[in-house]
């Protein structure tokens, strides 16, 4: 778990634009995790994860929402459909997108002592 | 009212991971040892060799189903069937205009053969079918219905390039349609492992890409093998309906 890292510090030090969820920087990031299979994010994510991926599709606020993550990464210059950017809004998940690809995004994030779950 | 047996998901010798022994002719008479009465063309991104399939068909009786297995932005597979040739020919522009331009390696992934409906080469496609368009999933169904065909998320069940695997759930966009499960999976396991689908009318394809692959998990109730007919079906409406089997029919 990192300690009292929050979404608005990965704004800033990924220099992530905020697409969606503005009110809602002051998250807190528990974990990461990676992956553009929703079906694999669905069943691997957790409360509090900071979610790293390419994928656009307004299923990733749902799949979001779902897992209770504090924010999610669109990576790699990936533009989110409106419909996502609505969404985001309405379900109150920062949607963050950056120009980074995810492997960037993910060391960057690392560094800053977020670390992925790690089960048994 | 009849069961005509049906294999919605065909490829052709287009489709680089398709066998070259995928000719129209070579097809039909595969088809029609399995007993099959409507079979679905459905190569990657392209239905360049639909219409010689259409031909071979016509003559052996079988009907042909024109269409694409589009790759969408999500690397989901998906269906597009078409009643009009002409909304299927619309359609094949606007998916290779959201390909990328990428010339087929055929060492690495095999050849993309165009054929007439006597098996014969009559050239090969450069661009890379293989590839995903930059149309989302979404875009695709709207997109599809407007030119009067039919969406089919493909192969839902699989580990890969399937609408469940890559964007978790159904979308809402995607509704009222089917979907289609693989030869690897009973419907009922399919309904008992993804919930999500469990409420649309489930549809079973052979995906064959060589000869011996083509064969029959769908039985459709119908009273003729007509576009109108077979959506009846696939809507479980005014009677008609698909029946699904584990094994092959």
């Amino acid at each position: 778990m990192s300690h009292g890292v929050r979404v608005r510090d990965i704004v800033d030090a990924l220099e992530c634009e905020v697409a969606a969820g503005i009110g809602h920087l002051d998250n807190e990031v528990s974990f990461g995790y990676s992956s553009d299979l929703l079906s694999d994010v669905m069943a691997g994510a957790g409360p509090g994860d900071v979610w790293v991926t390419v994928q656009v599709h307004q299923n990733i606020v749902a799949v979001g929402s779902l897992t209770g993550v504090s924010a999610i990464v669109v990576a790699g210059g990936a533009k989110p459909a409106p419909e996502t950017v609505l969404k985001a809004d309405e379900e109150g998940i920062p949607l963050l997108t950056t120009t980074k690809p995810s492997f960037e995004v993910i060391g960057l994030l690392y560094l800053m002592g977020i670390r992925g779950r790690v089960r048994e | 009212m009849r069961l005509f047996l049906t294999d919605l998901h065909i490829h052709t010798a287009l489709s680089p991971c398709a066998e070259n022994e995928m000719t129209p002719p070579a097809i039909i008479t595969a088809a029609q040892a399995k007993g099959l009465e409507i079979i679905g063309i459905c190569d990657h991104n392209s239905a360049e060799n639909v219409e010689a399939v259409v031909k071979a068909g016509a003559v052996c009786g079988i009907t042909v189903i024109g269409g694409i297995e589009v790759q969408t932005v999500e690397d989901v597979h998906v269906l597009t069937f078409f009643r009009h040739p002409d909304a299927l020919s619309a359609w094949q522009k606007e998916v290779y205009s959201a390909l990328p331009e990428v010339e087929n390696d055929e060492e690495r992934f095999g050849e993309q053969l165009i054929m007439d409906s006597n098996g014969r080469v009559t050239g090969k496609l450069c661009t890379f079918l293989l590839g995903s368009t930059s149309m989302s999933v979404d875009y695709v169904a709207k997109r599809v219905r407007e030119l009067d065909g039919l969406v089919i998320p493909a192969h839902v069940d699989r580990p890969s390039f399937s609408l469940i695997r890559n964007l978790g759930f159904v979308p809402d966009m995607l509704e009222p349609c089917c979907m289609e499960i693989s030869r690897n999976i009973s419907a009922e396991e399919a309904r008992d492992r993804f919930p999500s689908i469990a409420r649309f009318p489930l549809v079973k394809s052979s995906d064959a890409h060589r000869l011996s692959e083509i064969a029959c998990y769908t039985g459709i109730w119908i009273e003729s093998a007509s576009w109108d007919e077979i959506l009846l079906a696939l809507k479980f409406d005014k009677g008609r309906s698909v029946t699904l089997r584990d094994t092959i029919m």
